[in-house]
C-alpha cells in the first residue's frame, strides 16, 4: 500500500484514525499494531511472515543477550546479528550472487524465485539496531512483545523509515497522545509530503523516465542533463515527501520520528550533504559500522579501508546491483578528497559558492549512476551529457521533454529546495503569528485538494525506495 | 474545523464512489472496474480493490476533467493519451513505439523490408495455389502525408522513412500485387484535406478515403475488368464543416465532404461468422459480411483490414462484389476458416505499415482449423 495511493488516502487513513482516536489509549497501540500488520501484508500477505520472524528472533535475542555471560553473550549476538545479515542477503541479494558467480565462473546455476518484502532492508536495520543498543548497555530489553513488533512494523516507517532507534521510540510508546496541536502539525506536515510526491515527485520521475526509456545514444546532451536533473528531483520529493508523510502521521498519533533530511541540495561538501541525506540511514552506519570498526580513531589508513567498507556496504544497501556499489564508492572517493584537502576547514564567500556547485555536480552525476539500468548506461549517459559520446537518430528535442509544464514543476521544485524560512526570516514569523496559522490553514487545505485531485488523476505510483 | 476539513476531503470521495462499479468510460474507451470478489485466483483479491477504488472514487471524472482543462489551457497539453498536439491545431494519434515512423530512427534496413516483401509474395503464391488473388494495400499514417503540421519538438532524421523503405521493397517484388494511396493522398491534398486535421487524430477523412478506395480499385480491376468502381455520381457528396470540442477546450473546425450512397445494393450480417462457427476476436467487433442483392455473378472478396478500412471503405467496395467479407487482422488466424466458407476470388490485405509487418505467414492459416 503506498501513501500516495487511492486506498491509503481514501480508505486506510480515514478509518485507521477515526478508530484510533475513538479507542481508549490503553488499546491504542493493539490498534496500531493491526493496522500495520495490515497496511504492510497488503497485496502480498505472504511478506507478514518474513516480518515475523524477524520481529520474533530480534525480540527473542534482545531478551537473552544480557542473561548470559559475557562470552554466551557475544556469541548470541553474533548469531542474531548473523540471522538479520542472512534473511537480508537471501531475499535481496542472493539471486545477485548467483548470477556473479555464474558470471564469473562460466556455471549457469538457476536463479531462484524470490519476491524482495518492501522495506526488508529498514526494519531488517531497525532489529540489528536494535540487537546493538541493548549488547552495549545503550538500552534494556523490552520485554513487551507488543511494544517491540509495533516498533519494528509501525507502518508510517515500515516502507521506507526512518530508521528510528529503539530508545526514541520505546519512550513514547506509553507516552504517545493525541492533540489538537500535535494533529494540526502532522495534518500540514502530511499534506506537504504528499503534495512533495504526487505533484513534484511524480511529474519529475515521468520526465526521467521518458529520458532514461530512450537508449542514451538517442539523447541529445542537453536531454540527458534535464533528464539527470529531474531524477535527481525526483529521488528527493519521493523520499523526502514519503518522510514527511511518515513523521505528519507520527505526529497525528502523539508520536515523534526522527528527521530524515535537512534540505540536502544545499549542501557544501560532499560531506555536509551526507548529514542531511537520509540521515537515518547515515548515523545507522556511522553507529554500528563506522565507530565499532574504529572510526576514525586508529590512524588514517584505517580510517580509509573503514570509509571504504561503510561506503560499499552502503551503495549495496540500496540494491542488489553493481551500479548502487558504484555510487557508493563514487561517494566515498569525494569524501576522501574532501577529508584530504579540506581537513575540516569551513569554506566561505565565492569558493563556498563554488563548492557548493562542485558538490551538486558531484550529487548529480551519482544519481546518473543510480538510476541507470546498468554501469555501461550510466557511463554512456554521463559521455553524452558531457559531449564525449555524440548521440545518433535523436527523435526528440529538449523541449519534448521540457515543455511548459514541467519546466514549471521543475522550477517550482528547485525552489522548493530551498530552506525559505531559514533565508528569509520574516517567513517563520508570519506563519508564527495568528494571521500566519490561518493562512497556513488554507494553504494545507489547498493543497491537499490539489493533491486529491493529482491522486484521482494520477497513473504513476510507486516510491523509488520501495525497492530497498 | 481544521482537522474535520482535512478529514471532509479524505472521506467525501469515497462516500460519493459509485459503488457497483463497472460504468462504461467514453473518454477511456474501457469498462470501469466492478466492484471486486474477494478472492481471485485463490488469493485475496487486493488489485481488485484497489482497481474499483481508482476507478470509481467519487469525483474522479470531475477531478481528471479539471486538471485535462489546466493541462491544456496553461500549459498547452492536449488530455487525450496518445494523441500529439501539432501546429494549428492539427492532432496526430500515435503510440511511443510508432513515432519512430516519423522520426526515421530505428529504420528498417533494405534486408528487413525485403524479408517483409518476400514473406507476402509467399503468401501470394499460396493464394495463387488455391485460384484466389492476393492484393497487398499498405496505407500511410497522417504525419507521413502530412509531416508539416507535426510539432517541432519531433525531430526527424533524413528524408527516408520505414514507409518508403517497405513500398521499395514490395513494389520490387514482381508477383506481388501491392498498391499504396500515399502518393495521391499527398498529390490531392493542395486541393482538399486527405487526412482529417483533429475530427479523427488517426484517420484520413471521407474524401482521402474515397482516394484510397478509388486506387485499390483501380488496382483491382486491372485483373477484374468487370467491377464496377463507384463514382462521384453514385453518391450525394455534400461539403460541411465538422468542429471538433473537448471537455477541456481544445477547439477546432475543418471542412470535409460528406458521400452518402444514392443506391446500396448490398445488405450486411454481422452474425454472418458466428453462423458458421467462425470465432473472431476483434475487440472493436469490426468483422462483417455484405452481400450484393443486385448481382450475384460479381467475384467474391475477403478483406483482412484495419480501422482505415471498416470505419471508411468497406460499404463501398462490397457494392463491387456479390459477397464481401470483412475480418479484422487481429484476427488473421481465421483467414483459413473463412476462405473454405466464403471460397472468395480476391483476398486484400489492407492495414498501416507497421500493421503490415505483423501479419505476414498468412499462409500458415489457409488451412481451416479448429
Amino acid at each position: 500500500m503506498a501513501f500516495s495511493g487511492n486506498v491509503f488516502i481514501f480508505m486506510f487513513l480515514p478509518i485507521f484514525f477515526i478508530l484510533y482516536a475513538a479507542l481508549p489509549k490503553i488499546a491504542r497501540k493493539g490498534w496500531l499494531l493491526l493496522a500495520s500488520l495490515f497496511f504492510y501484508a497488503w497485496g502480498n500477505p505472504s511478506v507478514l511472515y518474513v516480518l515475523s520472524v524477524s520481529i520474533i528472533i530480534n525480540y527473542t535475542g534482545g531478551l537473552f543477550l544480557k542473561r548470559f555471560n559475557e562470552r554466551n553473550a557475544h556469541f548470541l549476538f553474533a548469531i542474531c546479528i548473523i540471522f538479520n545479515v542472512s534473511l537480508l542477503f537471501c531475499l535481496k541479494y542472493l539471486n545477485f550472487t548467483i548470477s556473479n558467480f555464474n558470471f564469473i565462473t562460466g556455471q549457469n546455476l538457476v536463479l531462484m524465485n524470490i519476491i524482495q518484502p518492501i522495506g526488508i532492508s529498514f526494519y531488517t536495520f531497525k532489529g540489528i539496531s536494535y540487537l546493538a543498543d541493548i549488547y552495549n548497555d545503550k538500552i534494556r530489553a523490552e520485554k513487551n512483545l507488543l511494544n517491540f513488533a509495533l516498533y519494528m512494523s509501525i507502518f508510517p516507517e515500515v516502507m521506507e523509515g526512518p530508521i528510528d532507534r529503539y530508545g526514541d521510540i520505546s519512550k513514547q510508546f506509553s507516552n504517545a497522545s493525541i492533540t489538537v496541536d500535535g494533529f494540526v502539525k502532522g495534518i500540514e506536515r502530511f499534506s506537504i509530503g504528499l503534495t512533495k510526491k504526487v505533484l513534484l515527485s511524480d511529474t519529475m520521475g515521468v520526465l526521467a523516465d521518458s529520458v532514461y526509456s530512450i537508449g542514451y545514444s538517442q539523447n541529445g546532451s542537453a536531454t540527458a542533463w534535464v533528464g539527470a536533473i529531474a531524477y535527481m528531483l525526483q529521488i528527493y520529493f519521493d523520499f523526502s515527501g514519503y518522510t514527511d508523510m511518515a513523521i505528519g502521521i507520527g505526529n497525528m498519533m502523539g508520536y515523534h520520528f526522527t528527521e530524515n533530511f535537512d534540505y540536502p541540495y544545499t549542501a557544501v561538501g560532499i560531506t555536509d550533504f551526507w548529514r542531511k541525506w537520509h540521515m537515518s540511514l547515515t548515523k545507522w552506519f556511522r553507529d554500528y559500522i563506522y565507530i565499532p570498526m574504529g572510526g576514525n580513531r586508529k590512524g588514517f589508513g584505517r580510517q580509509v579501508i573503514n570509509m571504504f567498507v561503510v561506503w560499499l556496504l552502503t551503495g549495496f544497501w540500496h540494491g542488489a546491483s553493481w551500479n548502487f556499489v558504484f555510487w557508493g564508492l563514487w561517494n566515498f572517493i569525494f569524501l576522501l578528497i574532501e577529508k584530504i584537502l579540506l581537513k575540516k576547514k569551513k569554506p566561505h564567500g565565492f569558493f563556498k559558492i563554488m563548492m557548493w556547485a562542485g558538490t551538486m555536480l558531484v550529487v548529480l552525476l551519482g544519481w546518473v549512476f543510480f538510476r541507470a539500468d546498468n554501469l555501461p548506461n550510466a557511463f554512456g549517459t554521463i559521455g553524452v551529457m558531457f559531449g564525449f559520446i555524440h548521440p545518433s537518430n535523436v527523435g526528440f528535442s529538449v523541449f519534448w521533454y521540457l515543455n511548459r509544464k514541467n519546466l514549471f514543476i521543475m522550477i517550482l521544485a528547485i525552489l522548493t529546495c530551498i530552506p525559505w524560512k531559514q533565508i528569509v526570516p520574516q517567513f517563520k514569523y508570519l506563519f508564527e503569528s495568528i494571521t500566519g496559522h490561518v493562512l497556513k490553514a488554507v494553504l494545507c487545505l489547498g493543497l491537499m485538494c490539489l493533491n486529491v485531485l493529482l491522486v484521482m488523476n494520477s497513473t504513476y505510483q510507486s516510491f523509488i525506495y520501495f525497492k530497498f | 474545523m481544521f482537522i474535520i476539513a482535512f478529514f471532509s476531503i479524505l472521506v467525501i470521495p469515497i462516500l460519493h464512489a459509485d459503488y457497483k462499479g463497472g460504468a462504461k468510460s467514453d473518454e477511456e474507451n474501457r469498462y470501469l472496474a466492478s466492484w471486486p470478489t474477494l478472492f481471485s485466483d485463490g488469493q485475496l483479491n487486493f488489485k481488485g480493490f484497489e482497481d474499483w477504488i481508482s476507478d470509481n472514487i467519487g469525483g474522479r471524472h470531475r477531478a481528471q476533467s479539471l486538471i485535462k482543462t489546466i493541462d491544456y489551457k496553461i500549459f498547452g497539453i492536449y488530455g487525450q493519451s496518445l494523441t500529439i498536439l501539432g501546429k494549428k491545431q492539427w492532432l496526430y494519434m500515435a503510440t511511443p513505439d510508432e513515432y519512430h515512423e516519423y522520426q526515421n530512427t530505428n529504420l528498417l534496413t533494405r534486408d528487413e523490408a525485403d524479408y517483409y516483401a518476400q514473406e507476402y509474395e509467399k503468401d501470394a503464391k499460396a493464394f495463387k495455389d488455391m485460384g484466389i488473388d492476393f492484393y497487398l494495400c499498405m496505407w500511410p499514417r497522417k504525419f507521413t502525408v502530412y509531416p508539416e503540421y507535426m510539432p517541432d519538438t519531433f525531430i526527424r532524421n533524413g528524408d527516408t522513412s520505414d514507409f518508403d523503405v517497405l513500398e521499395d521493397a514490395f513494389n520490387n517484388r514482381k508477383s506481388l500485387e501491392f498498391y499504396t494511396p500515399r502518393h495521391i493522398l499527398s498529390k490531392k491534398k493542395t486541393e482538399r484535406l486527405t487526412f482529417s486535421k483533429s475530427k479523427d487524430a488517426n484517420h484520413w477523412s471521407n474524401y482521402g478515403a474515397y482516394l484510397a478506395y478509388t486506387g485499390m480499385m483501380e488496382k483491382i480491376s486491372e485483373k477484374y475488368p468487370q467491377l464496377q468502381i463507384l463514382q462521384p455520381e453514385d453518391f450525394d457528396i455534400t461539403e460541411q464543416d465538422f468542429y471538433t470540442t473537448t471537455a477541456f477546450g481544445f477547439e477546432s473546425s475543418e471542412k470535409d465532404l460528406v458521400y452518402n450512397l444514392k443506391h446500396d445494393s448490398t445488405h450486411s450480417d454481422k452474425d454472418y461468422f458466428e453462423k458458421h462457427e467462425i470465432q473472431l476476436k476483434d475487440t472493436w467487433h469490426s468483422w462483417n459480411y455484405y452481400c450484393n442483392d443486385d448481382n450475384s455473378s460479381l467475384p467474391k472478396v475477403l478483406i483482412i483490414g484495419d480501422s482505415y478500412v471498416w470505419e471508411f471503405l468497406l460499404q463501398d467496395i462490397s457494392q463491387s462484389f456479390s459477397e464481401t467479407a470483412f475480418i479484422h487482422i487481429s484476427d488473421y488466424p481465421q483467414t483459413g476458416n473463412v476462405i473454405q466458407v466464403l471460397h472468395p476470388d480476391i483476398v486484400i490485405c489492407a492495414a498501416l505499415g507497421d500493421n503490415i509487418e505483423g501479419i505476414t505467414s498468412i499462409r500458415d492459416y489457409l488451412s481451416p482449423t479448429e
